[in-house]
């Protein structure tokens, strides 16, 4: 035997017996293709409240448009569980259920095949500094699989995903979910091509080129003076109660007064008496209107591109995303920020496109929102659609998945019906008698189907949602409510510390919430990435000192020895205090409800308080319902028994209003109510640090409390050591400061200290203090007062069972792509009969 | 002559009330605050220009902590603009913010929600007209008998018991443990089969339960009165058999009160039952009105509100005219 023919026979032999051993520990995905198991299929059968209108990605609503959208659509990247040695499948082609690693994740391409970061390589137009091309995350090019389709058979190419992002930042359509992409991920240009001529600026006349006013009139320019520096003119108003702008024309004889009785003022006035000072270097220069011909921006100059000859796609982007592990597989941000790209149906697009009506510019689409608009590259199709009424999604044949190992075996859902039932009564029937498959758990079946084996309970909902005491003091002064005492800090302090989170849960929000002490839940993480690895799951609210800083909100002291004591608790440890903590400490409550009583009644000007009368809170509510009214006699009962035996014994009203229906949010916010009961948030679960910025940021759009002017409240904090810009200093700067180098937005929004935290610019322990500060400041503010977190339970019928009992991350109970079918359509339908059509026995078994 | 003055008149006088009613639905819905509210993850600034796009507001600004200030349109402006749309386009506009419908045409949705409901409240109809009007003549027939005495009780069950807790009994006993029907209406759109109709049948039985009892109650009180009346003492004197008397005479009689009512309950019909219609999942007319309200979503509004006025004034009409028809007596018009 020669040489040569006894390494290649070794090499034959070799494969032979490592493909055996393959075979024989039951992995393998991989290599030699997954056998097709012989598993059952049926149709799922389930319920909405409210129908979808419009799975646009452009313009979709909520979660009820989203229904149809999470079934039609693909991802680039996508989450999936991790399996032991990577064996997702088992020999006969099935899920390896048990090589499952609990609480861990793999992240994998799926529409797309390449991920690059090409900062360093773009075109110089882009403007990427030296400094930002070394660091990369700024430019990404994602290279597309070339069998992408409609479910029609059209094929989608990288042009297509260029095409829809024009659409998408048309400024004739305002797209509602444009603000994705030019504030989140800030495509480079994308908000200017958004609001192109729609604004200008005033440009004094001198910066324009005119010498003098005069000059500027001759010229024929309409010239404005600024009412508001010179004069001291905001909030001033007209006899039609139309308050005074800052620029008027000098022309303009409008008269604006002032409440206090300070002398009224006009643009002419001012130009008229005060001409002088208009004049160029006077420091009130006049001013001229001029269009913002930086928001002209051309299409080519929008950060997003088509490299047609390679499918793919490359975005230009102001934020740098770390996109890629160092090791160029996918992070864990790939699929969390940039899972896709919109992507329309071009011909189907274009028809869809409605002109504005008679008297109106808007152009709209109804492109996705009928049977006929809607076009599909996801695993399932729209089949059927009838507004108001029911959808119908079946399996879509031309999905790129099918081609993929990865998909093999999953989606046993031959297709989704969905009904319209409003009613829960029709609905629970519906569920036991078989004609559904899911139900939610709620007030009128909790207390008999609690421990029901059908049921499961969800944590990782980001909902959190409480109390929202509006404060500030020139509008409560201002109104005839006689109630400047929400702006005394200890009065909304007091009355979060007087609120039993358990009794409320149980009494307002039974079976489908849990107590919640911070501004975040649980469901928050500050490191998803390492999160299996990592004592306290990487969850915000299971850091150490993120309960340090709650423990302290709440009235804990920590003494020398690190240990904590809030009244009758006395030397416990950080996770004992933690674990007693409810949040609800009536005896401090009272005594800094006296704090507030001997503040207001020593400075009653300064509170606009009148002792003569009694002092209304107006409970703010959408709608008039029972629930609502009891939630409003619940803080009635609560602020009565914090006033007992004090000067303020009742003396406190609470009114309830829900006049301002859908307008509920804007009644809050310009104080026209003053208790917004169940106002909260969620989402953003992987970046607890971006989010509280709802609470410390006035600029934040989601504020509740704009008012509060955090950019002129000063925090100090000492840095830990380490190797970082500012590490190991003690440093003093506003709130919103703190927020902005939090989140590596210092520099860009002009702030006095640019320090850049954002993530791996800082260490984890360092960003995780600078939250857990900002956290327990507004805790103690007591304006955001959160009370829930939500943790409601659903059942899944008999005929399916999910893949997982243990909930994920990511991916849930394994969802639709995961789920297990137990019974054919044709065997569910027998086994309800056996059964009389009423499955409550069955439902109600615990095991 | 006089009929046709009468009616021309009338017709005038509905044009010009419609016109009122129409205008001062405009006002009113256009005087609510305009919904300026950014949901969760929205811009603000997109909500502005969008109602700026519109063309109902203009001159916005951003003010301090972000509160947005605007100019409304001139109401009456964005009055003319409509009505010339409807006129010069027959353009009734799509759906701005009634979420389940959202950039569809109003009129469509409208139209495609309409047969459903019609069906069922003429099923209703029909079967509640002929029983509740039977049941009347055999309670004031037999009057004060036992036969009377089961049937009031029957009415004053049905009378007494609400809607509401009827249909939920129903959809409870005949759906659900008995499996007769199914639990809400078919989402097929052929109306005119058997599995479309027995699925209709739980809500139509909800309905007619409750005009069964109306029915009955008028016929009885009618035809009791009627038949105590001297005329039909003259008509048995006569030689008329008492069918023949009741028959010709009693019966045509009471109905000048009766059958406006079910003239009436026929054009109703178009308005549809919120309440029936949720518990038994019907894609009906019966929740639009009052959501497009909710949503503020104008041009709807507007669309359902004109139908509705448009309906119940000619109600009114054909009311008054069908007297003349029923009953000889009665002359429209005539001096």
């Amino acid at each position: 035997m020669n040489k040569k023919f006894r390494t290649v026979l070794s090499l034959v032999l070799c494969s032979v017996i490592a493909a055996t051993m393959l075979v024989g520990c039951g992995g393998g995905n991989t290599g030699g293709g997954v056998k097709e198991a012989d598993l059952k299929e049926a149709e799922y059968n389930t319920t909405t409240s409210v129908m979808p209108s419009n799975w646009n990605e452009f313009t979709y609503a909520d979660n009820n448009d989203t229904q149809i959208m999470s079934y039609i659509g693909s991802a680039f990247f996508e989450y999936d569980y991790k399996w032991e040695d990577d064996a997702k499948f088992n020999a006969d082609g099935t899920i390896n259920k048990d090589g499952i690693v609990a609480g861990a994740y793999t992240t994998n391409f799926s529409a797309a095949t390449k991920l690059e970061d090409v900062t360093a390589d773009v075109d110089a137009k882009w403007g990427y500094t030296d400094a930002q091309k070394a660091e990369g995350g700024y430019a990404w090019k994602i290279t597309l699989r070339d069998d992408l389709k409609w479910d029609d058979g059209t094929p989608i190419t990288a042009a297509d995903f260029e095409y829809s992002m024009q659409q998408l930042l048309d400024p004739a359509f305002m797209n509602f979910r444009a603000n994705t992409y030019y504030d989140t991920l800030m495509i480079k240009n994308s908000k200017n091509y958004f609001f192109q001529n729609q604004e200008g600026t005033y440009e004094t006349i001198g910066a324009v080129g005119y010498a003098s006013v005069q000059e500027a009139i001759d010229a024929g320019e309409t010239v404005y003076a600024n009412l508001w520096n010179m004069w001291g003119a905001a909030g001033y108003k007209d006899e039609n109660g139309n308050e005074a702008p800052e620029w008027a024309p000098i022309t303009d004889t409008t008269v604006y007064n002032c409440e206090d009785g300070s002398d009224p003022i006009s643009g002419n006035d001012l130009y008229v008496y005060y001409g002088a000072y208009l004049e160029p270097g006077t420091g009130y220069d006049a001013a001229v209107y001029v269009e913002n011909t930086v928001r002209n921006v051309e299409w080519d100059n929008v950060g997003i591109y088509a490299v047609e000859d390679e499918n793919a796609i490359v975005l230009c982007l102001d934020k740098a995303y770390s996109f890629l592990k160092e090791d160029g597989s996918l992070s864990v941000w790939a699929p969390y920020y940039f899972s896709s790209l919109p992507v329309v149906h071009k011909e189907k697009y274009e028809a869809s496109k409605i002109a504005p009506a008679a008297g109106a510019t808007l152009w709209t689409s109804n492109y996705n929102s009928s049977l006929e608009t809607t076009a599909s590259w996801g695993p399932y199709k729209l089949v059927e659609f009838e507004a108001g009424s029911h959808y119908k999604l079946a399996k879509n044949e031309n999905w790129y998945g099918w081609n993929m190992e990865q998909y093999k075996n999953q989606y046993n859902i031959t297709a989704i019906n969905c009904r319209k039932v409003e009613e829960f009564a029709t609905k629970w029937m519906g569920f036991l008698n078989g004609d559904y498959d899911d139900a939610s758990l709620q007030t009128e079946n909790v207390a008999d189907y609690l421990d029901s084996k059908y049921v499961y309970f969800t944590s990782t909902s980001t909902g959190t949602f409480g109390m929202q005491l509006y404060s500030n003091l020139a509008t409560l002064k201002n109104s005839e409510n006689n109630n400047g005492i929400l702006a005394i800090q200890e009065f909304r302090h007091a009355f979060n510390l007087a609120l039993n989170r358990s009794d409320i849960v149980e009494k307002i929000w039974p079976g489908s919430a849990v107590p919640c002490f911070g501004l975040l839940n649980v469901a928050y993480y500050y490191d998803i990435e390492n999160s299996p690895e990592l004592e306290d799951g990487g969850q915000y609210r299971n850091a150490t000192i993120a309960k340090e800083g709650i423990l302290r909100a709440y009235g804990f002291e920590q003494g020398a020895d690190g240990k904590w004591t809030s009244g009758s608790l006395v030397d416990l440890s950080t996770d004992e205090a933690y674990s007693a903590l409810t949040g609800y400490n009536p005896e401090v409550a009272k005594a800094k409800m006296q704090e507030a009583i001997d503040i207001l009644l020593a400075n009653p000007e300064e509170y606009g308080y009148d002792a003569t009368k009694n002092i209304t809170l107006v409970y703010g509510s959408s709608a008039d319902t029972d629930k609502q009214r009891f939630r409003a006699s619940y803080l009635q009962d609560v602020l009565d028994g914090l006033t007992v035996g004090t000067a303020l014994e009742d003396k406190i009203d609470v009114v309830f209003d829900a006049s301002a229906g859908a307008q509920w949010a804007e009644a809050f916010r310009t104080g026209k109510t003053q208790i917004g009961f169940g106002y909260g948030f969620s989402g953003n679960a992987f970046n607890p640090f971006d989010i509280i910025g709802a609470f410390v940021n006035p600029d934040d759009s989601l504020n509740y409390h704009m008012y509060w002017d955090t950019a002129s409240l000063d925090m100090t904090l000492t840095m830990p050591e380490g190797d970082y810009d500012g590490a190991g200093e003690t440093i003093t700067m506003s709130v919103q400061n703190w927020y902005f180098c939090l989140n590596g937005l210092a520099a860009t929004e002009n702030q006095a200290k640019t320090y850049n935290w954002a993530e791996g610019f800082a260490p984890v322990e360092a960003r995780l203090m600078i939250l857990s500060a900002l956290e327990e400041l507004t805790i103690k503010e007591s304006r955001s007062v959160m009370l829930i977190a939500d943790g409601g339970g659903s059942f899944l019928g008999a005929k399916f069972s999910y893949f997982s009992e243990d909930e994920h991350t990511f991916m849930g109970f394994g969802g639709i792509r995961y789920m297990e079918v137990n019974y054919t359509d044709a065997e569910w339908k027998d086994f309800v009969a056996q059964n009389n059509n009423d499955l409550s026995a069955e439902y109600k078994k615990s095991e | 002559m006089y009929m046709f003055k009468y009616v021309t008149k009338r017709l005038s006088l509905m044009l010009f009330t419609f016109a009122i009613i129409f205008t001062m639905c405009f006002v009113l819905i256009k005087l609510l605050p305009i919904p300026t509210n950014a949901l969760p993850g929205q811009d603000p600034e997109i909500v502005m220009k969008t109602l700026e796009g519109r063309g109902w507001i203009t001159n916005i600004q951003e003010g301090e902590n972000g509160v947005w200030t605007y100019d409304r349109v001139p109401i009456f402006i964005q009055y003319g603009t409509y009505i010339k749309r409807i006129v010069t386009e027959g353009d009734f506009g799509i759906v701005t913010t009634y979420g389940e419908y959202l950039n569809m045409n109003i009129w469509q949705v409208f139209v495609n929600h309409l047969p459903p409901t019609v069906l069922i409240n003429i099923y209703s109809s029909l079967i509640g007209v002929p029983i509740g009007l039977g049941l009347g003549i055999i309670a004031a027939l037999k009057k004060n008998k036992w036969q009377d005495q089961v049937i009031n009780i029957f009415i004053i069950l049905l009378i007494s018991v609400p809607s509401i807790v009827l249909a939920l009994l129903i959809q409870y006993l005949f759906c659900f443990k008995l499996g007769l029907f199914p639990l809400t209406m078919s989402t097929s759109n052929e109306y005119f089969t058997f599995p479309v109709f027995r699925s209709m049948l739980p809500a139509v039985f909800a309905l007619c339960l409750g005009s069964i009892a109306g029915y009955a109650r008028y016929t009885r009180a009618e035809l009791s009165e009627v038949l105590t009346g001297e005329f039909m003492l003259l008509a048995r004197t006569k030689g008329l058999t008492k069918r023949q008397a009741i028959y010709h005479h009693a019966m045509r009689n009471s109905m000048v009160v009766i059958f406006p009512s079910i003239l009436s309950e026929f054009i109703s019909v178009l308005s549809g039952s919120l309440i029936i219609e949720k518990i038994f999942g019907i894609n009906g007319v019966g929740g639009l009105y009052l959501n497009s309200i909710t949503f503020q979503d104008y041009d709807f509004f507007m669309l359902l509100s004109g139908f509705y006025t448009l309906v119940s004034l000619t109600a009114g009409i054909v009311i008054d005219i069908s007297y003349g028809f029923i009953d000889p007596r009665i002359r429209m018009g005539a001096k």
